[in-house]
């Protein structure tokens, strides 16, 4: 476990990993991205009292999903890169800031465009909306300090600190539809055995969350790959690979 | 769409142009990465290859 643990964590060799995995993982997040739409905007029947706005949840709730899962990812990564001192795990974190802020950022609008028709407004400050803006101001400062930084040492460091802290919004952004008093809905699908949405609206939403997380492995695989290109540019393994195939990598 | 069009649209738009820009921003990092750590390699021959041209010049 240990071996295969130090193997994945050398550069190289994730480099090379990263590399097999990312197309296939890419490719087959886009067709069943394509099956679950079809299965959300077309199949699934629409809902009796949200009529055809409830589709909005297909694209809403795999983003909230990814918004913080990739966080979770990003606070774990920074811990074993603080505790450990693996650059990888550093490269990782610093990889899937941006793609989170990304779908906080499509969370927070499709959250909105639900809004409007539902509630009768695009934006209140309930605890669930703005927790999850609070989130994406992390991501921002996490991404902000990390930039600040000329010597990568320190922006692993801070960034690090930044992300195990902010850990902390995650459960309040989880908790907040039940702690408080909250316009926005409580959870439909907390128990698989019991969900409180129909098997054929389920299907596509599940089936577009494990997409959208294949999808962001992918995105996180590419990234990684460049962030470990940046850190290890002068290393001798680079230089035979790029020596070997210029431009290609 | 029952009236609300322009909300589900709007909703599946803005998920599609962000998998569109992370698809496209990790590419070109990738890209950038290369390059740069292409130019890095690139000094360093050159910087090998003119310390042997020195050091066969001391010979």
């Amino acid at each position: 476990m240990w071996n295969w643990f130090h193997k994945l964590a050398s550069p190289p060799h994730f480099y090379r990993l990263a590399g097999i995995f990312s197309p296939w993982l890419l490719w087959s997040s886009l067709i069943l991205i394509a099956i679950g739409t079809y299965g959300g905007l077309v199949l699934a029947p629409a809902d009796y009292q949200q009529g055809e706005g409830f589709r909005i949840i297909y694209v809403h709730v795999p983003s909230s999903y990814l918004s913080t899962m990739i966080y979770a990812l990003m606070a774990i990564t920074s811990g074993i890169g603080l505790i450990w001192r693996i650059k990888l795990a550093h490269a990782v974190a610093a990889s899937a800031a941006p793609i989170g802020a990304s779908f906080t950022v499509v969370s927070l609008l499709t959250g909105m465009l639900w809004g409007k028709p539902m509630w009768g407004t695009y934006w209140e400050w309930d605890p669930r909306l703005t927790s999850e803006l609070i989130l994406l101001f992390i991501y921002f400062g996490y991404m902000s300090l990390r930039a600040s930084f000329e010597d990568i040492g320190k922006a692993d460091r801070a960034g690090g600190l930044l992300a195990v802290v902010g850990v902390v919004n995650l459960p309040i952004i989880h908790y907040s539809v039940i702690w408080w008093s909250s316009l926005h809905q409580g959870p439909s699908i907390k128990k698989l055995d019991a969900p409180s949405i129909s098997g054929d609206m389920l299907w596509p939403l599940l089936l577009l969350i494990a997409a959208s997380t294949l999808f962001f492995g992918a995105i996180l695989l590419y990234r990684a790959r460049a962030e470990v290109l940046d850190r290890e540019h002068n290393s001798r393994w680079v230089q035979d690979l790029l020596g070997e195939r210029p431009g290609a990598g | 769409m029952g009236g609300y069009a322009q909300f589900v649209w709007g909703a599946f738009g803005v998920w599609f142009v962000c998998m569109i820009f992370n698809i496209i921003a990790a590419r070109r990092r990738f890209r950038f990465s290369v390059e740069r750590a292409t130019m890095a390699t690139m000094r360093q021959q050159h910087r090998m290859s003119r310390k042997m041209k020195q050091n066969e010049a001391r010979k």
